[in-house]
């Protein structure tokens, strides 16, 4: 064994930035729905710990200012290190989507339903993806949805005043959508599937060993085994 | 000096305060500027609590509701007011405040609106003496003598009538309590061609066997569920005795060693370390049903659909049975007794739709796609086709029922599956309120029928496939 | 004809989503009217705690108290053996003017605002059928308390209010005003009285009223802003409020949708988890 047992899967600024965007989401969702559903017993109670409505008012803008700035972070980064650094902004190593992903999600079903083997996923599988862009395009509506509703005096100097019921409307169903998939959906994957049980830690310290390298990402696997793919020493 | 004046005043200050404490209180305290009749004579609020205020309401209202001519005109018809003392007879009535009951008619208009408060006192029944289409009855309806009832569109209740079967107005002044073991009672709204909505039939409570599915009580309920219950359970013990007739660890041994040694074993079971594995057995390969998904997703999902449906139903059902045990007033026992609530609809519509689409999925993959694993036993096929039967029959009883009880659209179209059903089953000609009965009753056998064959047939893989897990576990 | 056919379909399709979208947002409990009624008895204990405990019943009833004097002979007492003793509404029988004596602001306001018009004209309540209020259907005038906060007043109004309006106070407490107010109790949060006042009861259907509303606590609000829709309910509106309404069915319409596609995309994801956990533990378990 001479080569590295793990790879670097996630960059620090990645790293620090999911932390924040965690700790954000669930403060927005445990705020947003307080206020909403306000008459049921358990959003009284946090309520009660929270200060009030004006707690609670005040922490949601505050949890959407921070997640929406780590939002915006990453973006920047992204687009300096792809574009200025690397020069090209889609590739396997990346999030761009691409057919192999609609492929792989069809291969994928069928392989839960009995039929054919499961697809071999590169460094992001077609679901991490689909997790990744929900919250990127998802955090960019909500905040343009919740701006309406934090700023209605302005937004009506040119919008007539019922955007602003269309606009809670809009933000409440995504809002339920998202708590809804990444409060279920997005903790089973990283939790209760027996890969990763109890749970996936490579968000937050970065690494993921060859051997789950191989299990889950094979066709990375492969590129990172191919002596003459630039990506294998990437590492080194 | 100053001393001796002060303990004066004290004694003198307690003798007046014993002496004003042994004063008959003779009136209210009066606000000032009235005149020699007090306003309060007359309207301050008597104490209902007490004895004094009981006599002192009886006496106000008696004042006219005991006076001759006290009636009161519906519809140009005299109808009569006037409250007996005797009619109470020895009912405790007799010494309440009339506006214990009466809460909202002492006031200007003189009028009721809603009426006698008689769940402020006494709790309402449970599933077993009621079932859940009663709770919309009025306890009067059942309890007056008057056996004129009738449907109040508006709110949904069944009550007493105003007027009787030729048209003539009814006064509903005898307060005396009913005999209700007298049959002829339930026969008021549960007869042929009646208005109120109820089946042509009086049904059976439900008994301990229907927990399979609903919530119900312990108790027998009817004879044939009885008798389910006695082959069931005679079905166990015939499948117990089969255990014991094998030989323990290769050696022939008489009953009453075996049955020793099986307590033995199960009492330094429960009591040992091992308890842990064998709970993790139950919990992994018997409620999660491990082995069967190691098997094939496609059989654990089929199988899933109609037994973790079952076991949904069956907390459900006993969950509602101990709240309502708990706190039967609650509005949580109300609102899980309540068939129409939005919650406990959608669950048993959708817990219901599961176990037919597991029922129906399995008849496939019996009789149309036949797998080269599956071996169609005669034995499975009677377990599937009582078990689909006894769901197809639930929905249309439950659709029935919501067509017969006349409930507005907003109120049933909770139950998503059942009450589309009762909207095409009312273009059927067909007499519901007797159809009703016969759903009931075909349902209620079928699911007799099952529970009597489930030590035989094929289902008692439920009680021997958990216990040869635990058993093989231990002898691992 | 081939265009008004499509047309009418997106109407009967917008029509069925609104529908749905109505059930959804749960349209107002149709509640028993819960205006007081005058009982015959007056508690004491709670009377004298109420902000009138100290009057005697003389200062507002100065007839009935004469009529029990001694050798007084023009009985004003209500009378046993007039026919409607019993049936007359004697919360609605009372001489109001009483009440101006002291209270001679609310008085006037009351007189230029939109229920003394309607008790005038006798217009009946939509829903329950019931005239417009006088002084004792709002105020609990025996028992009320006296220096109550902001936020316990504005909680009585909603049930006030609202016991003649269900509509307007479901959908209040739907809305971000009645949630902070009423339900989380902030005092800054706007209640029935803060936009259409207590004694005057404005009606806000004219733009300039509703946009002097908004602007007691949004000075910045512009005519735009006033057509923000705290009250979507379809009752109360009349031809005039065309615009109102079809606003109020589009956004029936829209949380269909949005239902429907939350059901969808939700349903397909969780089915997706499901099956996907089965297959992998199923991988792990035949490993072993």
């Amino acid at each position: 064994m001479d080569g590295p047992s793990h790879i670097q899967r996630f960059s620090v600024l990645n790293r620090l930035l999911h932390i924040v965007v965690m700790v954000g989401f669930v403060g927005l969702g445990l705020t947003g729905f307080s206020l909403y559903f306000a008459g049921a017993w358990w959003a009284q109670a946090v309520a009660w710990v929270l200060g009030g409505a004006a707690g609670l008012a005040w922490l949601h803008r505050a949890c959407a200012v921070m997640t929406y700035a780590a939002v915006m972070i990453h973006l920047i980064w992204l687009l300096y290190y792809k574009a200025v650094l690397k020069g090209r902004l889609t590739g396997p190593q990346g999030m761009f989507p691409c057919w192999q992903d609609v492929r792989d999600l069809f291969r994928h079903l069928g392989w839960m339903l009995g039929r054919g083997q499961a697809p071999r996923f590169g460094r992001f599988a077609y679901w991490e993806k689909v997790d990744y862009w929900a919250v990127l395009i998802g955090m960019n509506t909500m905040g343009l949805t919740g701006l309406v509703l934090w700023f209605p005096e302005w937004f009506s100097n040119f919008l007539p005043g019922y955007f602003i019921n269309l606009a809670l409307l809009l933000h409440l169903f995504e809002a339920i959508i998202a708590v809804a998939l990444k409060f279920v959906v997005h903790v089973i994957v990283g939790h209760l599937r027996p890969d990763v049980f109890p749970m996936d830690q490579s968000i937050f310290h970065g690494r993921m060993s060859l051997e789950r390298v191989r299990a889950e990402h094979p066709a990375q696997y492969e590129a990172l085994q191919a002596p003459a793919e630039p990506a294998g020493d990437k590492h080194a | 000096m100053p001393r001796l004046a002060a303990i004066a005043a004290l004694l003198a200050a307690l003798f007046m305060a014993t002496a004003a404490l042994a004063a008959p209180v003779a009136m209210p305290p009066a606000p000032a500027g009235s005149g020699p009749r007090l306003c309060l004579d007359c309207h301050h609020l008597p104490n209902l609590a007490s004895n004094e205020g009981a006599a002192a309401s009886q006496a106000l209202c008696l004042e006219c509701h005991g006076q001759d001519p006290c009636i009161r005109t519906v519809d140009g018809r005299a109808v009569p007011l006037k409250v007996e003392l005797k009619s109470f007879g020895t009912s405790r009535h007799r010494w309440t405040a009339c506006l214990s009951c009466h809460t909202d008619v002492a006031r200007s208009p003189h009028k009721s609106v809603s009426g006698a408060q008689c769940l402020a006192c006494h709790p309402g029944h449970g599933e077993s003496a009621l079932h859940d289409p009663h709770s919309s009855v009025q306890c009067s309806a059942c309890h007056n003598k008057s056996a004129f009832v009738a449907l109040d569109k508006k709110t949904g209740l069944v009550k007493l009538a105003r007027v009787d079967a030729a048209g003539r107005a009814i006064g509903l002044t005898d307060h005396g309590p009913n005999d209700l073991r007298e049959d002829k009672l339930c026969a008021r709204c549960h007869a042929a061609g009646n208005k109120v909505g109820a089946p042509n039939a009086v049904l059976p409570a439900k008994g301990a066997i229907c927990f399979l599915c609903h919530s119900a009580s312990f108790s027998i309920g009817s004879w044939w569920f009885g008798l389910a219950l006695l082959i069931f359970l005679i079905g166990l013990v015939t499948g117990a005795l089969f255990y014991m007739k094998g030989s323990v660890a290769g050696q022939e041994k008489s009953l009453h060693a075996k049955i020793a040694a099986g307590s033995e074993t199960l009492w330094s079971a429960l009591f040992s370390r091992t308890i842990w594995e064998t709970l993790k057995v139950l919990w992994l390969d018997v409620l999660w049903q491990r082995r069967l998904l190691k098997e094939s997703v496609r059989r654990w999902f089929l199988h899933s659909l109609i037994y973790l449906s079952i076991l949904a139903k069956m907390g459900l059902g006993l969950f509602t049975w101990l709240v309502y045990k708990l706190w039967p007033a609650s509005d949580l026992a109300l609102a899980l007794l309540n068939k129409n609530h939005g919650f406990v609809a959608v669950t048993n519509d959708l817990l219901g739709l599961l176990m037919l689409l597991g029922v129906l999925l399995a008849a496939l993959q019996r009789w149309v796609v036949r797998p080269d694993y599956v071996v169609a036993e005669w034995k499975d096929n009677i377990a599937l086709i009582i078990l689909g039967v006894m769901i197809l029959l639930g929905f249309t009883t439950e659709a029935a029922r919501i067509l017969i009880s006349q409930a507005p659209a907003p109120a049933a179209a909770w139950s998503f599956a059942a009450y589309p059903l009762s909207r095409l089953l009312a273009r059927l000609p067909v007499d519901w309120p007797t159809a009703y009965a016969w759903l009931w009753y075909g349902h209620g056998l079928v699911a007799a029928l099952f529970v009597a064959y489930l030590p035989f047939g094929k289902m008692r893989h439920m009680f021997t496939a958990p216990l040869s897990l635990i058993i093989n576990r231990r002898l691992q | 004809m081939q265009h008004s056919r499509g047309h009418r379909w997106a109407r009967l399709l917008l029509a069925l989503l609104a529908a749905l979208g109505a059930w959804l947002v749960s349209p107002a409990a149709a509640q028993t009217p819960a205006a007081q009624q005058s009982s015959w008895f007056v508690d004491l204990a709670r009377f004298q705690a109420g902000a009138h405990g100290k009057l005697a019943c003389a200062e507002c009833h100065p007839a009935q108290e004469k009529a029990l004097s001694p050798g007084q002979t023009q009985l004003k007492h209500p009378d046993p053996a007039d026919p409607k003793y019993l049936t007359n509404p004697a919360l609605r029988a009372y001489d109001y003017g009483q009440c101006q004596r002291c209270h001679r602001l609310a008085w006037q306001r009351y007189n230029q605002g939109a229920h003394a018009k309607a008790l005038k004209d006798k217009v009946l309540t939509k829903q329950s059928r019931l005239p417009a209020p006088v002084c004792a259907d709002c105020h609990d005038v025996h028992y009320a308390r006296a220096r109550r906060g902001r936020v316990a007043l504005g909680r009585a109004q909603t049930n006030t209010c609202g016991a003649c309006h269900p509509a307007q106070a479901a959908t209040y407490l739907k809305d971000y005003h009645g949630q902070a107010g009423d339900k989380l109790g902030w005092d800054k949060a706007a209640f029935c009285s803060d936009c259409h006042q207590a004694h005057d009861c404005q009606s806000l259907k004219k733009p300039e009223a509703a946009q002097a509303a908004c602007q007691r606590c949004h000075p910045q609000a512009t005519p735009r802003f006033a057509q923000y829709i705290v009250h979507p309910a379809s009752v109360d509106l009349g031809p005039a409020d065309a615009a109102k309404a079809q606003r109020v069915y589009l956004l029936w319409a829209l949380t269909a949708v949005l239902a429907v596609v939350a059901v969808c995309v939700v349903g397909f994801f969780y089915g997706h988890t499901l099956l996907w956990m089965l297959r992998e533990i199923q991988h792990k378990l035949r490993k072993h």
